[in-house]
């Protein structure tokens, strides 16, 4: 089992972020890793992402331009269920190009 | 369950409602009538929505999931409503893309973490076209609250299986 460090992005920090942070939880045990996740808010995910080290950012909102340092993808297909699929694969992809 | 949690007064059927800000005064209102939010709530839901939109197309029936920050709320709720026209919503995550909402659940969330199960099962609930078309011509609340009973108790019957 792979450590992961996920941050996730949402409007108030809280619900959908908890929301899509569960689900990639559960998706990505069955890969193989074990996720741990942080929400965050739009207007703080900047400075999370760059106070700490995380292998992906995944967001509903729009985030703030700026030098993240990781890897940053749109989690919407986790509330729509389309493409949802690709999503994972797609987080997946990442962690494994950053050797994880 | 979330069913367990509906009571007639947390569902509004066939709201007149032609913005989002009256659907959040119409349906989030009863959150705040039945003592789960306090009088700051549907002010906060529709500051919110402005920033953060809550609109999901999927399908073709759009859905939204209003919320707002937790210093508003009192105790965890969702209130459901059904929308007699279709009002516009912006989609989450953009700030253009227009979806013609017929249902909004508006929630009322404390700690995430403690409701996890319930999140879960909102999303599910959305995504599940068929669930949302028969919730728009149930006759009554009690129908409404009957589907959604029987859907959680299939994904319930379905995580156990698994």
């Amino acid at each position: 089992m792979k450590n992961v460090k996920i941050l996730s992005v949402c409007g108030s920090g809280t619900v959908t972020s908890t929301m899509v942070a569960e689900k990639l939880k559960e998706h990505l045990l069955d890969e193989g890793y074990k996720v741990e996740a942080t929400e965050a808010r739009p207007t703080e995910a900047l400075s999370m992402a760059q106070a700490g080290s995380y292998d992906v950012i995944v967001h509903t909102s729009p985030l703030p331009e700026g030098e993240y340092g990781a890897p940053i993808i749109d989690a919407f297909a986790c509330m729509t269920g389309i493409g949802e699929d690709q999503f994972y694969a797609d987080v997946v992809a990442v962690l494994q190009a950053a050797g994880k | 369950m979330i069913w367990e949690e509906l009571k007639p007064t947390l569902i509004c059927r066939n709201v007149d409602a032609v913005s989002s800000d009256d659907v959040m005064e119409l349906v989030g209102g009863r959150l705040v009538a039945e003592g789960y939010a306090k009088q700051s709530y549907v002010k906060a839901l529709q500051t919110r929505e402005r920033s953060f939109s809550t609109g999901i197309g999927i399908g073709s029936i759009g859905v939204a999931i209003p919320h707002t920050d937790p210093q508003h709320v009192r105790r965890p709720g969702i209130a459901i409503g059904t929308l007699r026209r279709p009002v516009d919503f912006l989609q989450m995550g953009t700030v253009d893309v227009v979806v013609p909402v017929r249902i909004v659940f508006v929630m009322a969330v404390q700690n995430p973490n403690e409701h996890i199960g319930s999140l879960q099962r909102v999303i599910a609930l959305i995504q599940d076209e068929s669930l949302l078309k028969r919730l728009l011509l149930a006759d009554d609340k009690e129908e409404m609250i009957r589907l959604i009973r029987e859907k959680e108790e299939t994904i319930e019957r379905a995580a156990q299986a698994s």
